[in-house]
């Protein structure tokens, strides 16, 4: 054995490992900072503020410790209506977009469908509109003297109709629900579409084979393939719903008579209109949390069936 | 767990404490110290002085810019930047907590954009200024009565009164042999004709804010029960389930059938543009709108004060100060922000708010509110307002607990027939006893 020419090992220092394993972090490093600047630091902001009553701009803040939390628990018939309307808006959105953007991506996904890519796009398009677009819109859509649904209701009846879709708390919220659907659908289209590309086509012909129709195939096949899509997509809508704001501040600005209230509309009211600012932000701490345990709910039932 | 994950832990945990303790620590803010009396300084340094307005129409705009030119080309050295601003409640609010504010505010003359901030100390009181350039003579007293604080001294300086009123198509009135109504049984015969030949009588929308429904209360409020008694209510001194407020409130509810149709589906440019539009023969306006409508109608159109429902009572006309310039203590030239005021109080100043249309300002005391610059009517306004004052709008005499929400959407409700008048009366007094610890 030539000695001179064995290599010699040398072990490498604590810090030089350390180094080694903190490459990846540093790719991180700005984001992070980003995240805690933007959303985390005003987050715990927020919660210290909810321990106050604050108008917002004075320098003094009144300490009342839980206070706030207690009376919005307790003592709030708005928050009650407007996180009952944040529910509406939830199962609305799972039902509508969600399930629509589902239905039209498996069509879409069909062979031989004449003018897919022409479709696809026009159904997505929406999506790229600001939401205060999308909101005057509808506004106009549904406007009860002019909008072209009353008109067209006056065509096909013969008779005026001066129909008030946002002006009628009975319809005002699924009014607006229909205007944030026109916009989303694609978003949950094109999403599910792309899942739909990761199943093997075999599955398929294996099932044509064995006998199975269109809706059986989709139900074993195609749904379960989607497990994990659907599970992030529905998280996102859970999330998005208790969050919606700017398409129901535009268009009804929580009206009529609260009719489509909602916790963030709630919250601008509080801190801006009544210049309770720890208030609102109680109202912030109290959504956060909604929205935490309903996703760990829904993503460990969903973890568990998994396994099963 | 591996030391870098521990590391991380420990750098985190910190973050959250440091930005805790972030924001329990502020300085605290000094005491405003009042206005001096203003020189011009010796040397003339380049400055750049800025202005925020609430103005989004371009007539207005190009107002504001116009008065900002005169004051430059007196002072050359003081560069103006204004920004137009709209409804920038919840800016100001900011602007106010960040300590960013413009060094001259002209915000609304309401609780959220100016009274608010002046209970808080954080306007410059204005006391010394107005002895020095006598701007107390340029208006009648209840203009300067306006923008005073709790404490009896002036933080700001009125721009021009503001009021409601009813406007109308002259042209469709005519077609009907209608005239502008004097009393409470005249005003139900002019609704009742329009609707009997298929005129909407009043276009109204409501789906921003409700705001046209509080304008329609008050105008109803105080034509019934008179000034004192309404400022009385806004002042907590009466209930709202006295008997007065339940007649107002039955008869806000009668107009429902006279509004038009799907009015909460409407937000209030919709409901305006029914009588642009001439499908509706009436509007609740503002008299700022005067010139607006000037500019956009294409028929004969008209105003008059809300009819007289009680003649027993002192009914005024209805309004507030528009606006109020004013100096938040964050000002980095309150100095100069004296003199734009005094700049916008001038002859000059006040002749291109004439000239735009506006009256009931201190161009008043130079001359300049006469027939041939502003019509008859508005000159008639002008000196009633002069000798009697006005009643003080809804949402500027009452707290914003029930103005700025509460109390709109309770009208808005009334007006549509979805509540009663007996709901109405005890939702508002609900809060309105707490407030007022009755």
């Amino acid at each position: 054995m030539d000695i001179e020419r064995t290599m010699i090992y040398e072990k490498p220092s604590r810090l030089q490992i350390l180094w080694r394993k903190s490459i990846p972090y540093h790719f991180i490093i700005i984001p992070l900072a980003f995240y805690l600047i933007f959303f985390f630091i005003p987050a715990i902001q927020s919660f210290y503020y909810s321990f106050f009553e604050w108008d917002g701009f004075s320098a003094e803040k009144l300490f009342v410790g839980l206070q706030n939390y207690v009376d919005l628990i307790t003592d709030d018939k708005l928050f009650i209506k407007a996180f009952t309307n944040n529910i509406y808006w939830t199962i609305g959105s799972l039902v509508l977009p969600l399930m629509l953007g589902l239905i039209l991506a498996v069509v879409f996904n069909s062979k031989g469908l004449i003018g897919r890519n022409f479709f696809r796009t026009s159904i997505f398009m929406p999506y790229v509109l600001s939401t205060i677009v999308v909101a005057l819109l509808w506004s106009e859509i549904y406007n009860p003297q002019n909008g072209i649904i009353n008109k067209l209701i006056e065509v096909f009846t013969g008779e005026p109709s001066r129909f008030a879709f946002l002006g009628n708390p009975k319809t005002a919220l699924i009014s607006v629900l229909i205007a944030a659907t026109w916009q989303a659908v694609g978003f949950y289209m094109v999403i599910f579409y792309a899942g739909l590309q990761t199943i093997p086509e075999e599955l398929y012909e294996v099932a044509d084979i064995e006998g199975a129709n269109p809706i059986q195939s989709f139900y074993y096949i195609t749904l379960p393939m989607l497990r994990e899509v659907t599970t992030v997509m529905v998280v996102i809508t859970i999330i998005g719903s208790f969050k919606v704001f700017d398409i129901i501040y535009t268009m009804t600005q929580g009206g009529p008579i609260y009719a489509t209230e909602v916790t963030a509309t709630r919250m601008i009211s509080e801190a801006f209109s009544h210049n309770r600012f720890g208030y609102a932000a109680a109202y912030s701490c109290v959504m956060f949390l909604v929205i935490a345990t309903l996703s760990f709910i829904y993503l460990r039932l969903n973890r568990r069936r998994v396994g099963e | 767990m591996s030391n870098l994950k521990r590391s991380l832990l420990v750098v985190v945990s910190l973050l959250m404490v440091f930005s805790l303790a972030l924001t329990a620590c502020k300085a605290e803010t000094e005491t405003p110290a009042p206005v001096e009396p203003t020189e011009k300084p010796a040397v003339e340094e380049p400055i750049i002085f800025t202005t925020w307005d609430p103005s989004t129409d371009e007539g207005v705009n190009a107002l504001f810019d116009g008065m900002n030119e005169i004051f430059m080309e007196k002072y050359p050295w003081i560069t103006v930047e204004t920004t137009h601003q709209g409804d920038y409640v919840k800016k100001l609010n900011t602007a106010f907590a960040a300590e960013t504010t413009p060094d001259l505010i002209w915000a609304w003359c309401n609780p959220s954009t100016y009274y608010e901030y002046v209970e808080a100390g954080l306007v410059m009181d204005l006391e010394e200024a107005y002895e020095e350039h006598g701007w107390a003579e340029l208006f009648p007293a209840s203009m300067i009565d306006a923008v005073r604080g709790s404490d009896g001294k002036r933080y700001g300086v009125p721009d021009f009164i503001n009021g409601t009123v009813v406007a109308y198509n002259k042209d469709i009135f005519d077609q009907y042999s209608l005239t502008a109504p004097e009393t409470w049984d005249e005003w139900m015969n002019v609704l009742d004709t329009l609707q009997e030949n298929g005129v909407i009588p009043i276009g109204m929308g409501l789906s921003d804010g409700n705001w046209q429904a509080k304008r329609l209360f008050e105008i109803i409020l105080v034509a019934s029960t008179g000034r004192e008694w309404t400022e009385a209510l806004y002042a907590g001194e009466h209930a709202w389930t006295e008997e007065p407020v339940i007649d107002a409130l039955e008869k806000l509810e009668m107009m429902g059938s006279y509004i038009s149709e799907g009015s909460l589906g409407m937000n209030s440019r919709q409901g305006w543009d029914l009588w642009y539009q001439q499908d509706a023969a009436m509007m609740i306006s503002d008299t700022w709108q005067f010139t607006l409508h000037d500019r956009d109608v294409t028929f004969n159109w008209d105003w008059f004060d809300f009819p007289s429902i009680n003649p027993d009572v002192d009914a005024t006309f209805v309004g507030a100060v528009s606006d109020v310039l004013y100096i938040p203590i964050y000002s980095e030239h309150p100095e100069e922000a004296v003199l734009y005021m005094d700049s916008f109080l001038s002859k000059e100043s006040q002749a291109l708010w004439v000239n735009y249309g506006l009256a009931f300002n201190a161009g008043d005391y130079y001359g300049l509110i006469t027939e041939e610059a502003l019509g008859a009517a508005t000159v008639k306004l002008a000196n009633y307002i002069n000798e009697n004052g006005f009643t003080t709008w809804f949402d500027v005499g009452n707290p914003s607990d029930i103005a700025a929400e509460l109390a709109p959407t309770e009208f808005a409700a009334l007006l549509n027939g979805m509540s009663t008048v007996e709901d109405a009366a005890n939702n508002i007094e609900e809060v309105a006893a707490e407030l007022y610890g009755r």
